[in-house]
Protein backbone atom coordinates (compact mmCIF):
# COMPACT_ATOMS: atom_id res chain seq x y z
CA UNK A 1 0.00 0.00 0.00
CA UNK A 2 3.65 1.94 0.37
CA UNK A 3 2.63 2.87 -3.70
CA UNK A 4 -1.07 4.08 -3.21
CA UNK A 5 -0.85 7.44 -5.25
CA UNK A 6 -2.11 10.57 -4.11
CA UNK A 7 -4.97 13.02 -5.58
CA UNK A 8 -4.26 16.30 -5.41
CA UNK A 9 -6.39 18.81 -7.31
CA UNK A 10 -6.43 22.39 -7.85
CA UNK A 11 -9.42 24.78 -7.21
CA UNK A 12 -10.97 26.53 -10.29
CA UNK A 13 -14.09 28.09 -10.94
CA UNK A 14 -16.65 25.11 -10.75
CA UNK A 15 -14.53 22.48 -9.03
CA UNK A 16 -13.35 21.83 -5.66
CA UNK A 17 -9.49 21.65 -4.54
CA UNK A 18 -9.28 18.23 -3.38
CA UNK A 19 -6.53 16.12 -1.58
CA UNK A 20 -6.62 12.61 -0.71
CA UNK A 21 -3.22 11.76 1.18
CA UNK A 22 -2.50 8.59 2.88
CA UNK A 23 0.85 9.50 3.90
CA UNK A 24 0.15 12.88 5.36
CA UNK A 25 -3.31 11.93 6.86
CA UNK A 26 -4.83 14.48 5.12
CA UNK A 27 -8.41 13.76 3.20
CA UNK A 28 -9.97 17.15 1.87
CA UNK A 29 -12.66 19.23 -0.50
CA UNK A 30 -12.79 22.31 -0.08
CA UNK A 31 -14.11 25.19 -2.14
CA UNK A 32 -16.64 24.85 -4.97
CA UNK A 33 -17.81 21.84 -6.32
CA UNK A 34 -20.21 22.96 -9.14
CA UNK A 35 -19.32 20.29 -11.92
CA UNK A 36 -22.23 19.52 -14.51
CA UNK A 37 -20.79 15.56 -14.27
CA UNK A 38 -20.51 14.87 -11.21
CA UNK A 39 -18.64 11.60 -11.68
CA UNK A 40 -15.94 13.08 -13.82
CA UNK A 41 -15.11 14.96 -10.42
CA UNK A 42 -15.72 12.23 -8.17
CA UNK A 43 -14.97 8.76 -9.75
CA UNK A 44 -11.50 9.14 -8.84
CA UNK A 45 -11.70 10.08 -5.50
CA UNK A 46 -14.40 6.72 -4.84
CA UNK A 47 -11.92 4.69 -6.96
CA UNK A 48 -9.21 5.82 -4.62
CA UNK A 49 -10.60 5.07 -1.30
CA UNK A 50 -11.89 1.51 -2.48
CA UNK A 51 -7.72 1.34 -2.61
CA UNK A 52 -7.29 2.91 0.72
CA UNK A 53 -9.97 0.67 2.39
CA UNK A 54 -7.57 -2.60 1.82
CA UNK A 55 -4.99 -0.83 4.32
CA UNK A 56 -6.38 2.62 5.79
CA UNK A 57 -4.36 4.51 8.59
CA UNK A 58 -5.96 4.12 12.18
CA UNK A 59 -7.45 7.07 11.82
CA UNK A 60 -9.29 8.88 9.14
CA UNK A 61 -11.11 11.99 8.77
CA UNK A 62 -12.33 14.02 6.13
CA UNK A 63 -12.95 17.10 5.72
CA UNK A 64 -15.23 19.05 3.91
CA UNK A 65 -14.98 22.75 3.41
CA UNK A 66 -17.17 24.11 0.80
CA UNK A 67 -18.02 27.56 -0.79
CA UNK A 68 -21.17 26.48 -3.02
CA UNK A 69 -22.11 23.05 -4.05
CA UNK A 70 -25.00 21.63 -6.01
CA UNK A 71 -26.80 18.87 -5.21
CA UNK A 72 -25.19 16.27 -7.75
CA UNK A 73 -21.67 16.98 -5.76
CA UNK A 74 -24.27 16.50 -2.23
CA UNK A 75 -24.87 13.02 -3.59
CA UNK A 76 -21.24 12.23 -4.57
CA UNK A 77 -20.19 13.49 -0.73
CA UNK A 78 -23.10 10.84 0.49
CA UNK A 79 -21.41 8.53 -1.47
CA UNK A 80 -17.84 9.02 -0.17
CA UNK A 81 -19.22 9.34 3.62
CA UNK A 82 -20.55 5.63 2.81
CA UNK A 83 -17.35 4.60 1.63
CA UNK A 84 -15.37 5.88 4.49
CA UNK A 85 -18.14 4.38 7.06
CA UNK A 86 -17.90 1.22 5.45
CA UNK A 87 -13.99 1.46 5.90
CA UNK A 88 -14.40 1.81 9.50
CA UNK A 89 -17.34 -0.86 10.04
CA UNK A 90 -14.99 -3.74 7.93
CA UNK A 91 -11.35 -2.40 9.68
CA UNK A 92 -12.28 -1.05 12.66
CA UNK A 93 -10.43 1.89 12.03
CA UNK A 94 -11.43 5.06 13.70
CA UNK A 95 -13.72 7.55 10.42
CA UNK A 96 -14.91 10.22 11.49
CA UNK A 97 -16.17 13.73 9.11
CA UNK A 98 -15.52 17.39 9.83
CA UNK A 99 -17.85 19.92 7.67
CA UNK A 100 -17.50 23.38 8.03
CA UNK A 101 -19.93 26.02 6.74
CA UNK A 102 -19.94 29.75 6.82
CA UNK A 103 -21.53 31.82 9.86
CA UNK A 104 -25.71 31.75 9.05
CA UNK A 105 -25.88 29.48 6.03
CA UNK A 106 -28.27 27.39 7.65
CA UNK A 107 -28.73 25.05 4.85
CA UNK A 108 -25.46 23.65 4.97
CA UNK A 109 -26.03 22.87 8.31
CA UNK A 110 -29.05 21.18 7.50
CA UNK A 111 -27.37 19.30 4.74
CA UNK A 112 -24.51 18.13 6.88
CA UNK A 113 -27.11 16.90 9.46
CA UNK A 114 -28.90 15.03 6.47
CA UNK A 115 -25.63 13.35 5.35
CA UNK A 116 -24.63 13.01 8.69
CA UNK A 117 -28.10 10.79 10.47
CA UNK A 118 -28.17 8.94 6.81
CA UNK A 119 -24.96 7.57 6.49
CA UNK A 120 -24.72 7.18 10.38
CA UNK A 121 -21.16 8.77 10.36
CA UNK A 122 -19.59 10.93 13.22
CA UNK A 123 -19.46 14.45 11.69
CA UNK A 124 -17.84 17.36 13.40
CA UNK A 125 -19.99 20.75 12.26
CA UNK A 126 -18.27 23.65 12.69
CA UNK A 127 -18.20 27.47 11.73
CA UNK A 128 -15.70 28.03 9.20
CA UNK A 129 -12.50 29.94 10.71
CA UNK A 130 -13.63 28.64 14.68
CA UNK B 1 -37.49 55.92 -35.41
CA UNK B 2 -36.84 55.66 -31.79
CA UNK B 3 -35.95 52.51 -30.24
CA UNK B 4 -38.05 51.64 -27.29
CA UNK B 5 -36.99 48.21 -26.16
CA UNK B 6 -35.23 49.51 -22.93
CA UNK B 7 -38.38 51.38 -21.61
CA UNK B 8 -40.75 48.66 -22.34
CA UNK B 9 -38.68 46.82 -21.14
CA UNK B 10 -38.47 48.41 -17.96
CA UNK B 11 -42.48 48.75 -17.56
CA UNK B 12 -42.20 45.10 -17.86
CA UNK B 13 -39.54 44.69 -14.87
CA UNK B 14 -41.40 47.75 -13.05
CA UNK B 15 -40.88 46.76 -9.42
CA UNK B 16 -38.03 44.81 -9.75
CA UNK B 17 -35.08 46.46 -7.32
CA UNK B 18 -32.64 43.74 -9.54
CA UNK B 19 -33.29 42.21 -12.53
CA UNK B 20 -30.61 39.85 -15.03
CA UNK B 21 -31.84 38.06 -17.97
CA UNK B 22 -30.71 36.35 -20.66
CA UNK B 23 -31.15 34.93 -24.07
CA UNK B 24 -29.70 32.30 -25.49
CA UNK B 25 -27.62 29.23 -25.70
CA UNK B 26 -26.92 28.19 -22.38
CA UNK B 27 -23.14 26.30 -20.82
CA UNK B 28 -20.91 27.00 -18.02
CA UNK B 29 -19.34 30.33 -18.95
CA UNK B 30 -23.07 31.70 -19.11
CA UNK B 31 -23.60 30.67 -15.55
CA UNK B 32 -19.82 31.99 -14.64
CA UNK B 33 -20.64 35.13 -15.79
CA UNK B 34 -24.54 35.39 -14.79
CA UNK B 35 -23.33 34.88 -11.52
CA UNK B 36 -20.41 37.09 -11.21
CA UNK B 37 -23.06 39.95 -12.70
CA UNK B 38 -25.30 39.20 -9.73
CA UNK B 39 -22.27 38.59 -7.12
CA UNK B 40 -21.84 42.39 -7.67
CA UNK B 41 -25.35 43.36 -7.07
CA UNK B 42 -25.92 40.95 -4.56
CA UNK B 43 -23.44 41.80 -2.25
CA UNK B 44 -24.99 45.00 -1.57
CA UNK B 45 -28.28 43.41 -0.96
CA UNK B 46 -28.26 39.90 0.22
CA UNK B 47 -27.75 40.34 4.25
CA UNK B 48 -26.33 37.16 5.21
CA UNK B 49 -24.46 34.74 3.71
CA UNK B 50 -26.80 32.11 4.19
CA UNK B 51 -29.16 33.91 1.72
CA UNK B 52 -26.03 34.41 -0.70
CA UNK B 53 -25.65 30.95 -0.86
CA UNK B 54 -29.05 29.79 -1.16
CA UNK B 55 -29.65 32.25 -3.49
CA UNK B 56 -26.29 30.67 -5.82
CA UNK B 57 -27.15 27.22 -5.33
CA UNK B 58 -31.14 28.15 -6.63
CA UNK B 59 -29.36 29.63 -9.99
CA UNK B 60 -26.66 27.04 -10.10
CA UNK B 61 -29.38 23.96 -9.57
CA UNK B 62 -31.68 25.60 -12.14
CA UNK B 63 -29.22 26.38 -14.79
CA UNK B 64 -27.96 23.14 -14.64
CA UNK B 65 -31.41 21.67 -14.95
CA UNK B 66 -31.48 23.33 -18.44
CA UNK B 67 -28.42 21.20 -19.62
CA UNK B 68 -29.66 18.44 -18.00
CA UNK B 69 -32.78 18.52 -19.35
CA UNK B 70 -32.34 20.40 -22.61
CA UNK B 71 -32.84 18.77 -25.63
CA UNK B 72 -30.26 15.80 -26.62
CA UNK B 73 -27.73 16.94 -29.56
CA UNK B 74 -29.05 20.60 -28.44
CA UNK B 75 -28.55 21.99 -32.07
CA UNK B 76 -27.71 25.26 -32.00
CA UNK B 77 -31.16 26.53 -33.69
CA UNK B 78 -32.95 24.69 -30.98
CA UNK B 79 -31.49 26.17 -28.21
CA UNK B 80 -31.01 30.06 -28.98
CA UNK B 81 -33.81 30.90 -27.62
CA UNK B 82 -33.45 29.57 -24.02
CA UNK B 83 -33.99 32.14 -21.33
CA UNK B 84 -32.27 32.59 -17.38
CA UNK B 85 -33.89 35.32 -15.19
CA UNK B 86 -33.27 36.31 -11.81
CA UNK B 87 -35.12 39.12 -10.20
CA UNK B 88 -35.83 40.79 -7.18
CA UNK B 89 -39.27 41.95 -6.91
CA UNK B 90 -41.48 43.16 -3.81
CA UNK B 91 -39.44 41.22 -1.32
CA UNK B 92 -38.78 38.25 -3.20
CA UNK B 93 -35.96 36.98 -5.71
CA UNK B 94 -36.94 35.06 -8.54
CA UNK B 95 -35.56 32.51 -10.40
CA UNK B 96 -36.64 31.52 -13.90
CA UNK B 97 -35.32 29.33 -16.41
CA UNK B 98 -36.92 28.40 -20.14
CA UNK B 99 -35.56 25.67 -22.30
CA UNK B 100 -36.97 23.56 -25.25
CA UNK B 101 -37.63 19.60 -23.93
CA UNK B 102 -39.04 17.21 -26.22
CA UNK B 103 -42.77 16.47 -25.85
CA UNK B 104 -42.28 12.42 -24.75
CA UNK B 105 -40.54 13.97 -21.99
CA UNK B 106 -43.09 15.71 -20.48
CA UNK B 107 -44.72 12.79 -18.94
CA UNK B 108 -42.20 12.10 -16.39
CA UNK B 109 -40.64 15.34 -15.60
CA UNK B 110 -44.34 16.69 -14.40
CA UNK B 111 -44.70 13.84 -12.62
CA UNK B 112 -41.49 14.48 -10.32
CA UNK B 113 -42.02 17.71 -10.50
CA UNK B 114 -46.09 17.25 -8.74
CA UNK B 115 -44.58 14.74 -6.71
CA UNK B 116 -42.11 16.53 -4.70
CA UNK B 117 -44.99 19.86 -4.78
CA UNK B 118 -47.19 17.23 -3.36
CA UNK B 119 -45.24 16.05 -0.21
CA UNK B 120 -44.84 17.77 3.06
CA UNK B 121 -41.63 18.71 4.52
CA UNK B 122 -41.36 15.92 6.60
CA UNK B 123 -42.20 13.36 3.86
CA UNK B 124 -39.81 15.54 1.47
CA UNK B 125 -37.02 15.08 4.16
CA UNK B 126 -37.28 11.19 4.48
CA UNK B 127 -37.68 11.15 0.41
CA UNK B 128 -34.39 13.38 -0.03
CA UNK B 129 -32.39 11.11 2.92
CA UNK B 130 -33.64 8.15 1.13
CA UNK B 131 -32.06 9.13 -2.11
CA UNK B 132 -28.84 10.22 -0.40
CA UNK B 133 -28.97 6.42 0.71
CA UNK B 134 -30.17 4.96 -2.77
CA UNK B 135 -27.41 3.93 -4.99
CA UNK B 136 -29.74 4.17 -7.95
CA UNK B 137 -29.08 7.44 -9.68
CA UNK B 138 -31.99 8.88 -11.78
CA UNK B 139 -31.02 8.68 -15.40
CA UNK B 140 -30.68 12.45 -15.65
CA UNK B 141 -28.21 12.37 -13.10
CA UNK B 142 -29.62 12.54 -9.95
CA UNK B 143 -32.56 15.58 -11.15
CA UNK B 144 -34.72 14.35 -8.37
CA UNK B 145 -32.41 15.14 -5.81
CA UNK B 146 -32.05 18.68 -7.17
CA UNK B 147 -36.12 19.30 -7.03
CA UNK B 148 -35.94 18.43 -4.13
CA UNK B 149 -33.67 20.68 -2.19
CA UNK B 150 -35.08 23.58 -4.06
CA UNK B 151 -38.38 23.03 -2.49
CA UNK B 152 -36.62 22.59 0.64
CA UNK B 153 -34.29 25.17 0.54
CA UNK B 154 -37.08 28.06 -0.88
CA UNK B 155 -40.06 26.29 1.08
CA UNK B 156 -42.23 27.31 -1.91
CA UNK B 157 -43.42 24.91 -4.72
CA UNK B 158 -41.73 24.55 -7.50
CA UNK B 159 -43.81 27.10 -10.12
CA UNK B 160 -43.84 25.73 -13.88
CA UNK B 161 -45.52 25.46 -17.25
CA UNK B 162 -44.83 24.06 -20.90
CA UNK B 163 -45.72 25.47 -23.72
CA UNK B 164 -46.28 23.46 -27.03
CA UNK B 165 -44.09 24.59 -29.94
CA UNK B 166 -44.34 22.30 -32.70
CA UNK B 167 -45.85 19.20 -31.69
CA UNK B 168 -42.69 17.62 -30.87
CA UNK B 169 -41.33 19.94 -29.14
CA UNK B 170 -42.32 22.23 -25.95
CA UNK B 171 -40.60 25.35 -24.29
CA UNK B 172 -40.34 24.64 -20.31
CA UNK B 173 -40.50 27.44 -17.92
CA UNK B 174 -39.73 26.88 -14.39
CA UNK B 175 -40.08 29.53 -11.55
CA UNK B 176 -38.29 29.37 -7.90
CA UNK B 177 -39.38 32.16 -5.51
CA UNK B 178 -37.37 33.04 -2.43
CA UNK B 179 -38.54 35.28 -0.34
CA UNK B 180 -36.89 37.30 2.19
CA UNK B 181 -39.51 37.13 4.81
CA UNK B 182 -40.84 33.71 5.36
CA UNK B 183 -44.23 35.66 6.15
CA UNK B 184 -44.57 37.33 3.51
CA UNK B 185 -48.19 36.08 2.01
CA UNK B 186 -48.09 38.61 -1.57
CA UNK B 187 -48.81 36.49 -4.34
CA UNK B 188 -46.08 35.06 -6.42
CA UNK B 189 -44.72 36.77 -9.80
CA UNK B 190 -46.91 34.77 -12.48
CA UNK B 191 -44.60 32.71 -15.23
CA UNK B 192 -46.55 34.78 -18.00
CA UNK B 193 -43.76 38.08 -17.06
CA UNK B 194 -40.97 35.70 -18.00
CA UNK B 195 -42.77 35.00 -21.29
CA UNK B 196 -43.28 38.33 -21.64
CA UNK B 197 -39.83 39.26 -21.50
CA UNK B 198 -38.47 36.73 -23.51
CA UNK B 199 -40.84 37.83 -26.24
CA UNK B 200 -39.81 41.12 -25.75
CA UNK B 201 -35.97 39.79 -26.12
CA UNK B 202 -36.22 38.41 -28.91
CA UNK B 203 -38.90 40.63 -30.97
CA UNK B 204 -35.66 42.94 -30.35
CA UNK B 205 -32.78 40.62 -30.86
CA UNK B 206 -31.27 41.38 -27.08
CA UNK B 207 -29.35 39.02 -24.92
CA UNK B 208 -28.47 40.56 -21.92
CA UNK B 209 -30.74 42.48 -20.16
CA UNK B 210 -29.94 44.26 -16.44
CA UNK B 211 -31.66 46.47 -14.27
CA UNK B 212 -30.44 47.74 -10.86
CA UNK B 213 -27.58 49.38 -9.35
CA UNK B 214 -25.31 50.83 -11.72
CA UNK B 215 -22.22 52.33 -9.34
CA UNK B 216 -18.94 51.66 -10.71
CA UNK B 217 -18.50 48.53 -8.87
CA UNK B 218 -21.65 46.99 -10.03
CA UNK B 219 -20.68 47.28 -13.42
CA UNK B 220 -17.39 46.10 -13.26
CA UNK B 221 -18.66 42.92 -13.58
CA UNK B 222 -20.74 43.41 -16.87
CA UNK B 223 -17.75 44.66 -18.58
CA UNK B 224 -15.56 41.70 -17.95
CA UNK B 225 -18.29 39.55 -19.07
CA UNK B 226 -18.33 41.31 -22.63
CA UNK B 227 -14.53 41.49 -22.50
CA UNK B 228 -14.45 37.56 -22.91
CA UNK B 229 -17.79 37.33 -24.66
CA UNK B 230 -18.16 39.79 -27.43
CA UNK B 231 -16.68 38.32 -30.59
CA UNK B 232 -16.33 40.22 -33.21
CA UNK B 233 -14.97 40.10 -36.64
CA UNK B 234 -12.16 42.57 -36.09
CA UNK B 235 -10.37 43.73 -33.25
CA UNK B 236 -10.99 47.17 -34.20
CA UNK B 237 -14.70 46.53 -34.19
CA UNK B 238 -14.69 44.34 -30.68
CA UNK B 239 -12.82 47.43 -29.17
CA UNK B 240 -15.16 49.75 -29.94
CA UNK B 241 -17.70 47.61 -28.98
CA UNK B 242 -15.92 47.53 -25.27
CA UNK B 243 -15.54 51.02 -25.95
CA UNK B 244 -19.08 52.06 -26.00
CA UNK B 245 -20.56 49.49 -23.48
CA UNK B 246 -17.87 51.40 -20.73
CA UNK B 247 -19.22 54.37 -21.92
CA UNK B 248 -23.01 53.91 -21.89
CA UNK B 249 -22.31 52.26 -18.66
CA UNK B 250 -20.68 55.10 -16.97
CA UNK B 251 -23.21 57.19 -18.32
CA UNK B 252 -26.11 55.62 -16.34
CA UNK B 253 -23.26 55.55 -13.20
CA UNK B 254 -22.88 59.28 -13.59
CA UNK B 255 -26.58 60.68 -14.24
CA UNK B 256 -28.82 58.21 -12.65
CA UNK B 257 -30.83 59.83 -9.87
CA UNK B 258 -29.27 58.38 -6.88
CA UNK B 259 -32.14 57.16 -4.48
CA UNK B 260 -31.85 57.66 -0.26
CA UNK B 261 -29.45 54.56 -0.31
CA UNK B 262 -27.15 55.46 -2.42
CA UNK B 263 -28.29 53.67 -5.60
CA UNK B 264 -27.54 54.71 -8.96
CA UNK B 265 -31.01 53.09 -10.88
CA UNK B 266 -30.82 52.40 -14.41
CA UNK B 267 -31.43 49.88 -17.03
CA UNK B 268 -28.57 48.05 -19.46
CA UNK B 269 -29.38 45.77 -22.96
CA UNK B 270 -27.41 44.39 -25.19
CA UNK B 271 -27.70 41.83 -28.49
CA UNK B 272 -27.34 41.85 -31.93
CA UNK B 273 -30.38 43.98 -34.49
CA UNK B 274 -29.83 43.19 -38.25
CA UNK B 275 -26.60 42.59 -38.20
CA UNK B 276 -25.73 45.35 -35.83
CA UNK B 277 -24.09 45.54 -32.14
CA UNK B 278 -26.62 47.29 -30.28
CA UNK B 279 -26.31 48.69 -26.66
CA UNK B 280 -29.21 51.00 -24.92
CA UNK B 281 -28.58 52.07 -21.39
CA UNK B 282 -31.50 53.38 -19.37
CA UNK B 283 -31.95 55.83 -15.86
CA UNK B 284 -33.97 57.83 -14.16
CA UNK B 285 -33.24 61.71 -14.83
CA UNK B 286 -34.99 64.81 -13.54
CA UNK B 287 -36.64 66.54 -16.26
CA UNK B 288 -34.14 69.48 -16.79
CA UNK B 289 -31.53 67.31 -16.85
CA UNK B 290 -33.74 65.05 -19.14
CA UNK B 291 -34.10 68.36 -21.39
CA UNK B 292 -30.37 69.68 -21.39
CA UNK B 293 -29.17 65.85 -22.90
CA UNK B 294 -31.62 65.44 -25.22
CA UNK B 295 -31.17 68.92 -26.66
CA UNK B 296 -27.09 67.66 -26.39
CA UNK B 297 -27.52 64.71 -27.75
CA UNK B 298 -29.70 65.92 -31.10
CA UNK B 299 -26.70 68.62 -31.51
CA UNK B 300 -23.97 65.79 -31.28
CA UNK B 301 -26.51 63.63 -33.94
CA UNK B 302 -26.55 66.76 -36.45
CA UNK B 303 -22.74 66.79 -36.66
CA UNK B 304 -20.63 65.23 -39.27
CA UNK B 305 -17.91 62.89 -38.50
CA UNK B 306 -15.01 65.80 -38.60
CA UNK B 307 -17.41 67.89 -37.18
CA UNK B 308 -17.14 65.52 -33.98
CA UNK B 309 -13.67 64.93 -34.18
CA UNK B 310 -13.15 68.64 -33.67
CA UNK B 311 -15.62 68.99 -31.11
CA UNK B 312 -13.85 66.15 -28.89
CA UNK B 313 -10.66 68.15 -29.25
CA UNK B 314 -11.88 70.99 -28.57
CA UNK B 315 -13.15 69.47 -25.08
CA UNK B 316 -10.23 67.45 -24.34
CA UNK B 317 -8.38 70.56 -24.84
CA UNK B 318 -10.77 73.19 -23.02
CA UNK B 319 -13.38 71.53 -21.15
CA UNK B 320 -16.78 71.41 -22.27
CA UNK B 321 -18.67 74.93 -22.62
CA UNK B 322 -21.98 73.20 -20.58
CA UNK B 323 -20.70 72.40 -16.99
CA UNK B 324 -23.85 70.46 -16.11
CA UNK B 325 -22.54 67.30 -18.79
CA UNK B 326 -19.78 67.16 -17.03
CA UNK B 327 -17.13 66.27 -19.14
CA UNK B 328 -18.82 64.95 -22.16
CA UNK B 329 -16.53 63.13 -24.04
CA UNK B 330 -18.45 59.92 -23.28
CA UNK B 331 -20.98 60.68 -25.36
CA UNK B 332 -19.22 62.45 -28.23
CA UNK B 333 -17.69 59.37 -28.29
CA UNK B 334 -20.31 57.27 -28.69
CA UNK B 335 -22.08 59.39 -31.33
CA UNK B 336 -18.42 58.99 -33.49
CA UNK B 337 -18.86 55.18 -33.34
CA UNK B 338 -22.79 55.07 -33.83
CA UNK B 339 -24.73 54.15 -36.94
CA UNK B 340 -26.69 57.09 -37.35
CA UNK B 341 -26.19 58.66 -33.83
CA UNK B 342 -27.24 58.03 -30.60
CA UNK B 343 -31.22 57.33 -30.38
CA UNK B 344 -32.62 58.94 -27.21
CA UNK B 345 -35.63 59.25 -25.68
CA UNK B 346 -37.30 60.33 -22.50
CA UNK B 347 -40.38 58.76 -21.45
CA UNK B 348 -42.68 59.11 -18.05
CA UNK B 349 -44.14 62.50 -16.95
CA UNK B 350 -43.31 62.64 -13.52
CA UNK B 351 -40.56 64.36 -11.60
CA UNK B 352 -38.27 61.46 -12.29
CA UNK B 353 -38.06 60.43 -16.14
CA UNK B 354 -36.49 57.52 -17.87
CA UNK B 355 -33.85 58.49 -20.35
CA UNK B 356 -33.07 55.60 -22.76
CA UNK B 357 -30.01 56.00 -25.37
CA UNK B 358 -28.75 53.21 -27.88
CA UNK B 359 -25.86 52.77 -30.08
CA UNK B 360 -25.48 50.86 -33.03
CA UNK B 361 -22.42 49.89 -34.17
Amino acid sequence: MDTLRKIYRAKSDFYPRMVFDKENASFLIEGRSLPEDSDAVYSPVLEWLDDYSKQPNDETKMVFNLEYYNSASLRKFADILKKLKEIGDVTGTKVSAVWYYEDGDESSVENAEDLMSSIGIDMEIKVVGE
Amino acid sequence: MSDTTNSILYSELGGDDLSFVYLGKFDNSVLGFATEILKGHLSKTVESEGKKNKLSFLMIESFQNILRYGLAGRAAEMTSGEVFIVRKHKGSYYITTGNYVENVNIGPMREKLERVNSLSPEDLKKLFMMTLQNKKISKQGGAGLGFMEMVRKTKEKLDFDFVDVDGERSFFYFQLRLKDNPEDDSPALSISSAKSIKKLMEQNGRFIALKGDFRQSAINPILSMAENNISAESLRTQRSVYHILVEMLQNIARHASQTEDGRREGMFSMGYDNGSFVVSASNGICPADAERLLEYVGRLNAMTREQLDDYYKRVLREGHDDATISSGLGLIDVARDSIGGIDCNVDGDGEVRLLSMTAKL
